[in-house]
């Protein structure tokens, strides 16, 4: 479904991303894990088109999409939800899901929102509330209720549970986990990697900016030495 | 009491062409964080059409629209003739694009058409008054402001109740997010220079028709107030522009009545002194945008 080959990506002279390659089959959650300033966040949000990669190419369902911009890559079915979730804080619930169903039909519109709202009922009952002013769970309901507005095929999701209490953040692999079931393909980069590996069909390892590991999650989870693993410490 | 409202609604009329030209910088600083110094352009190329209509024997009913309408393409043409070049760059290269667009266009006009002012007869009723509970108010300044409000209430209804003023919105707060949700930049930027030219437009109508003039540099006066009203009442702030104008052009008003006369053609210093005074103590300007619910 999504294939990127020799990513390489740039911030003037700093290189954040360097010769990545990773795949994501259609129906799998596959997920990116690694300390911070591995790269995670610029390898998704070049796959989206936020960022010019250098060289290197991905394909989305066999066709070259390298560099297209974030509106085309939606209307080809890939959306992201970004990290630290980016809601729009002075628009109400609903203005943040009219926005981000700017891609759908007008007439699909409403349908759609309702269909979130149904999906995350706490989205309803705060219609008019600010987003500035819902509780972190409740805010990254709206930011995954967002990225799900284009019903997207393939859905990225970064860094998901960043900020969330305990129990919130087991409600949110709960839904990453149902999203696939409903059929959505997701690729997901996280730094709770043990909660990850639970869900997750494939897992890349990512150190400054290099993809240094692929494995099954079940590999990665039968490993011990995880923590050591992640940090670089052991291979 | 009488001669205090006079002034009052002499300064609301003042204010509401400056909080026009606030709220319609503000709009482009929303999307682009762009200072936008080529904005009195648009009053300058009106004021040369307006010139051009009056000669030609039309008249207010034929220039009004006219105005509006040139500033809207005139808005669009600087946008993508100058800014979209630099769309993204830093905004010291944005603010000295707009300052190369100003130099430009007046330029032109001074080369081309005329370095003397050409005057044009202002509307018949511009000085008639109506007596409102025994109080002369002046025809002019109540119609500035009710077109004002008009224009405010349609402003308002368009960021509030369209698709494209809710992405405008979205876009103003996070354009890297708005993009993230399918808002195409080059629509939402067309959009607000678009918006933006048709509040500026308005102005430019109530500008020329109080001047009656048109020269290279007649734009650069109200921009300068614009500017003044739009920083005084807080960059990102919409609400806080026109709160800005309004309150800038009763100011300024109220110093020129009240002042002693050895003293009034310090009115346009004091009002700095008592901007830099605001600054001291309210940094953010008049309304501020809470960052701390940005998440």
């Amino acid at each position: 479904m999504l294939k990127v080959e020799g990513l390489t990506t740039r911030y003037g002279s700093i290189t954040g991303l360097r010769d990545a390659s990773i795949v994501v089959q259609a129906g799998e959650i596959v997920g990116v894990i690694g300390p911070n300033g591995a790269g995670k966040t610029t390898l998704l949000n070049t796959i989206i088109g936020l960022l010019k990669p250098a060289s290197g190419t991905i394909s989305f369902d066999d066709a070259d999409v390298t560099a297209l911009t974030p509106e085309a890559m939606l209307r080809r079915g890939v959306a992201l939800v970004p990290e630290q979730r980016r809601l729009f804080t002075e628009l109400t619930v609903e203005e943040n899901l009219l926005v981000a169903g700017i891609t759908c039909k007008a007439s699909d519109r409403h349908e759609r929102m309702r269909e979130i709202k149904e999906l995350f009922p706490v989205l309803g009952e705060r219609t008019t509330m600010l987003a500035g002013y819902l509780s972190g769970g409740e805010a990254q309901q709206l930011a995954i209720g967002r990225g799900l507005m284009s019903s997207p095929r393939l859905l990225l999701m970064d860094e998901p549970t960043l900020g969330l209490a305990p129990n919130l953040i087991s409600t949110v692999f709960d839904l990453i986990a149902r999203l696939r079931e409903d059929g959505t393909t997701l690729l997901v980069v996280e730094q709770n990697a043990r909660r990850l590996l639970e869900i997750a069909d494939r897992v890349y390892l990512l150190r400054t900016g290099n993809v240094v590991s692929e494995a099954t999650a079940d590999a990665f989870r039968g490993r011990e030495n995880l923590f050591d693993v992640y940090m670089g410490t052991s291979e | 009491m009488n001669v205090f409202i006079q002034q009052l609604v002499d300064g609301l009329g003042q204010g509401s062409i400056y909080a026009l030209l606030a709220l319609s910088l503000a709009v482009i600083f929303g999307v682009m964080h762009l200072v936008n110094f080529a904005h009195g352009e648009l009053i300058t190329i009106s004021s040369y059409v307006a010139y051009g209509l009056s000669t030609a024997g039309y008249g207010w009913e034929i220039i009004v629209p006219a105005i509006l309408v040139t500033s809207i393409i005139a808005s669009m043409a600087i946008e993508f003739l100058a800014f979209r070049w630099v769309r993204g760059s830093d905004e010291f290269t944005m603010l000295l694009t707009s300052f190369g667009v100003h130099f430009v266009v007046s330029a032109l006009f001074l080369m081309f058409v005329s370095p003397k002012p050409l005057n044009f007869p202002k509307p018949s009723w511009i000085f008639n008054t109506i007596k409102v509970f025994g109080i002369n108010l002046e025809i002019f300044d109540i119609i500035t402001v009710v077109a004002t409000v008009v224009t405010l209430l349609i402003t308002v209804w368009i960021l509030q109740k369209t698709m494209f003023g809710i992405t405008l919105r979205a876009a103003s707060l996070d354009f890297d997010a708005a993009r993230l949700m399918g808002v195409k930049s080059n629509s939402v930027i067309r959009g607000a220079f678009a918006l933006s030219g048709a509040l500026a437009g308005v102005a430019g109508v109530f500008w020329l028709m109080r001047t009656g003039t048109a020269k290279p540099d007649a734009g650069l006066t109200p921009l300068l107030f614009g500017v003044i009203a739009v920083i005084a009442g807080g960059l990102e702030s919409l609400s806080g522009a026109v709160i800005g104008g309004f309150a800038l052009g009763i100011v300024q008003v109220m110093l020129r009545g009240y002042l002693p006369s050895e003293i009034s053609g310090l009115t346009e210093g004091i009002l700095f002194v008592l901007l830099a005074m605001l600054f001291i103590v309210r940094p953010q300007g008049l309304v501020s945008v809470s960052r701390a619910e940005r998440v």
